[in-house]
């Protein structure tokens, strides 16, 4: 969380906890689900995971109704060093 | 522009106005400014394919991210896909002849076309095509020296660039790539969204470091007049990160929906 600036009270980790709760991991095994140590320190990314992620983070976006709400989750990820990528720009 | 600006305005842009297309003839201007680059025995190493965003399926876009071509790629209205032609020195003595008779190669410097013929074409351009590897490594310097070009023309013209990677199969399968050809960068090249400052000159080790003055063991030292002269010129320009940028990013990322 303090990788992506969140704080209690924040409005962002209600939302992540909120995803968290729906997805049934905490924070820290949504991230280690994503990434794998392949060394001391060193991560690789677990690409079918990230899809499964990423698919749950679009599901929960359709769910919320609200784009910039399903950001919060896609941010922490990212902050966390999951490169999620955002849903595309064009309308 | 001049062309010292030109070089000190370059920035690798990462946000796009995703609605304003590229003209076709600032492409054709960004092309021809690629052709004139220096190239080993006059060979076009460089190959180019310019892809308009929108005549890609959203699929197909998807496919050519990659870890670090991201929502950039959705950004920009245009696409530009370069390769390194590893059998472009073909055909490299008659283009060498060509050159020693419009004076660009000259007996002052120990050039005839028997020189070609029986030294640089066999010695020289054969075996280097022969070696995968030599021929890959001088396709790409010689690619990149286009690609320089082409990136200056483009922020001589107004518009913003940034070199990517992207997915060789599935722009291999969408441009009807040959085989042969190595790929290069992607170029993503639009409008910019961001301040074409993007928040500053980007950070670069002391010059000594890497540059130097008759031999290894002598850096080569700066002075006050040339620094203050390319500071007027803008070739050097104020470094980030500037105040407001991080409020910039957070703009632009609530504005495209995108996250921060």
């Amino acid at each position: 969380m303090e990788a992506a600036g969140m704080v209690d009270g924040d409005e962002r980790l209600a939302v992540l906890v909120d995803f968290c709760d729906r997805v049934d991991r905490n924070p820290d095994e949504l991230v280690m689900a994503c990434l794998k140590e392949v060394k001391e320190g060193q991560f690789k990314i677990r690409h079918k995971a990230l899809r499964e992620v990423a698919t749950a983070v679009d599901q929960f976006q359709r769910d919320v109704g609200d784009q910039r709400t399903a950001n919060y989750v896609r941010s922490f990820l990212i902050h966390n060093g999951v490169n999620l990528q955002a849903p595309s720009v064009l309308r | 522009m001049e062309l010292f600006e030109a070089i000190g305005s370059r920035r690798s842009i990462r946000y796009f106005k995703p609605y304003q297309p590229v003209e076709r003839w600032k492409v054709e201007m960004i092309f021809q400014a690629a052709r004139r680059s220096s190239r080993a025995v006059n060979a076009s190493f460089i190959k180019a394919v310019a892809v308009e965003r929108d005549s890609l399926s959203p699929e197909k876009r998807e496919q050519l991210k990659t870890p670090t071509t991201t929502a950039d790629l959705d950004m920009a209205p245009l696409y530009i896909f370069t390769y390194a032609d590893p059998f472009a020195p073909d055909g490299g003595p008659e283009r060498l002849k060509d050159l020693y008779n419009r004076g660009a190669f000259t007996p002052a410097l120990g050039w005839s076309e028997k020189f070609i013929d029986e030294v640089v074409a066999k010695t020289i351009l054969e075996p280097l095509v022969k070696d995968e590897v030599e021929a890959r490594w001088i396709a790409s310097v010689e690619a990149a020296q286009a690609i320089a070009h082409m990136l200056l023309a483009a922020v001589e013209l107004g518009l913003g660039v940034c070199c990517k990677s992207f997915n060789p199969e599935i722009a291999a399968e969408v441009l009807k790539v040959p085989p042969d050809w190595h790929p290069v960068w992607l170029i993503l090249v639009g409008y910019p969204a961001e301040d074409p400052q993007a928040g500053g000159q980007r950070p670069r080790p002391p010059l000594e470091q890497d540059y130097f003055w008759g031999d290894c063991d002598t850096p080569f030292t700066t002075t006050d007049e040339v620094t203050e002269t390319l500071r007027q010129r803008k070739l050097l320009q104020p470094e980030g990160p500037f105040p407001w940028r991080q409020d910039e990013l957070r703009f632009l990322a609530r504005g495209l929906g995108l996250p921060e």
